[in-house]
C-alpha cells in the first residue's frame, strides 16, 4: 500500500469506531493491522506468515465488538497475534514430534524453564513490534546490539521511551 | 486480498452478532419482567419482537443503537400510560356519566403522537439524525408492543402509528429548520 502507516492514536480511534458499529472504519483498520501482523509474524515464522497473520486478523475482527473504546488498540492486537503464533508453534510441535527436548540445567526445573522461554518469546515479539529506534535502544540495553553512537542523554531518553512502549506492548497500564 | 478482507468482514459481523445476543439479554429480561408484572403471561405474547429489535440494534450499533436506548425510555412511558388515558370513555368519570366503554383509537393516536414529538426533540441534530430516529422508533416499538395484548388492535395500531407520525413530523421539521440557509 502506498498510503502512510497509521499512527497509534488513529488506530485507537478506528478500533473504537468499529467497536461501536461504524463499518466505514473497517477497511482502513484492516489494511493497517494486516501490514503490522504480517511484519511481526514474518520475523517469527517466515514460511507461514500470511496464513498465521490472516488467522490472527480473523480473531481480532471477530472480537472487535468487545474492544473497549478509549483503551489502546495495539497491545490488545499484538496479544492476539502472539496467541496465534503460540498456537501455530504448538501445532507445528505436534506435527514434528522428534523435536529436541530442552536442556534443563542443574537447579532449574522444567516448568520454570518453559515459563522463562515463554517470557523470552513474548519479549522478542514485543521488541519486533517496536519501531527501529526503540528496538535498537532496547537491544543495546539487553546487550544484543552495540550501543548506538549517540550523546548519553539522547540515548537515555530513547531507552526511556522505548521502555514505556515495551511496557504498553507487554500489557502494562500506561506509556508515559 | 479481497477474499481475506471478505473473510475478516464476515468474522466481524458474526462476532458482532454474538456480542449483540449477550448485550440484548439483560434489557429483554428487564422488559419481560416488567410486562409480566403488569399484564401477566399475556404481556409476553409480543416478546419475540422485543428480542429481535434489541439483537438487531446491538448488531448495527452506532446512532441506531443510541436511538434505541432513547426509544426504550419512550416505550416505558407508553407502558406506564393508564388505560384511562388511552381509553378515556372507560374512565370512572365517563362511566358515571353513562358513557359506554368503547375502543378509542384517536386517544391512542394523540398520546402516541405527543410522545413521538417529545422523543424527536431528544435526537441529535447531526447527519445521523435519521438513523437515530429509526432506532428510537424501534426502541419504542420494542416496549410499547407489549401493551398491545391489553389494547384492541385499532388502539395498538393507533398508539404505534401516532408515535411514528409524531416522530416523523418533528424530525422532518427539525431537519428543515436546521438546514443551512434557513433563517432561524
Amino acid at each position: 500500500m502506498s498510503s502512510a502507516p497509521l499512527r497509534e492514536a488513529e488506530l485507537d480511534a478506528l478500533m473504537a469506531r468499529l467497536a461501536n458499529g461504524d463499518r466505514a472504519a473497517f477497511d482502513p483498520l484492516y489494511e493497517a493491522l494486516r501490514e503490522r501482523a504480517i511484519r511481526v509474524v514474518a520475523r517469527r515464522a517466515p514460511s507461514a506468515a500470511a496464513d498465521i497473520a490472516q488467522s490472527a486478523l480473523l480473531n481480532v475482527f471477530a472480537r472487535a465488538s468487545e474492544f473497549t473504546p478509549g483503551r489502546p488498540c495495539l497491545p490488545w492486537f499484538y496479544a492476539v497475534v502472539a496467541n496465534e503464533l503460540r498456537a501455530a508453534s504448538r501445532r507445528d510441535a505436534r506435527l514434528v514430534s522428534v523435536a529436541e527436548p530442552p536442556e534443563v540445567a542443574d537447579g532449574d526445573d522444567a516448568e520454570s524453564l518453559l515459563v522463562r522461554r515463554e517470557l523470552e518469546r513474548a519479549l522478542d515479539l514485543a521488541i519486533d513490534a517496536l519501531d527501529d529506534e526503540a528496538s535498537e535502544a532496547i537491544c543495546a540495553l539487553l546487550g544484543r546490539a552495540p550501543i548506538p553512537d549517540l550523546p548519553g542523554p539522547t540515548f537515555r531518553k530513547r531507552v526511556s521511551r522505548a521502555y514505556a512502549k515495551l511496557r504498553l506492548l507487554l500489557g502494562g497500564q500506561d506509556a508515559h | 486480498m479481497h477474499t481475506e478482507l471478505a473473510r475478516a468482514r464476515h468474522a466481524y459481523e458474526l462476532g458482532r452478532l454474538r456480542t449483540s445476543l449477550v448485550r440484548a439479554t439483560p434489557i429483554v429480561a428487564a422488559v419481560a419482567a416488567l410486562a409480566l408484572s403488569m399484564d401477566g403471561r399475556t404481556g409476553l405474547v409480543w416478546l419475540p419482537v422485543t428480542v429481535a429489535v434489541w439483537i438487531f440494534a446491538n448488531w448495527r450499533g452506532g446512532p441506531l443503537l443510541r436511538g434505541t436506548y432513547v426509544g426504550l425510555v419512550g416505550g416505558l412511558v407508553t407502558l406506564a400510560l393508564p388505560l384511562t388515558v388511552l381509553r378515556p370513555c372507560c374512565s370512572p368519570e365517563a362511566m358515571v356519566e353513562g358513557m359506554q366503554c368503547c375502543t378509542q383509537p384517536s386517544a391512542c393516536v394523540t398520546a402516541g403522537a405527543l410522545l413521538g414529538v417529545v422523543l424527536a426533540a431528544l435526537l441529535p441534530a447531526s447527519g445521523t439524525r435519521w438513523r437515530a430516529a429509526g432506532g428510537t422508533a424501534l426502541g419504542v416499538v420494542s416496549v410499547a408492543i407489549l401493551r398491545c395484548s391489553t389494547l384492541f388492535a385499532a388502539e395498538a395500531l393507533g398508539l404505534v402509528g401516532g408515535l411514528a407520525v409524531g416522530m416523523l413530523v418533528a424530525t422532518l421539521g427539525r431537519s428543515i429548520v436546521g438546514r443551512p440557509g434557513v433563517v432561524r
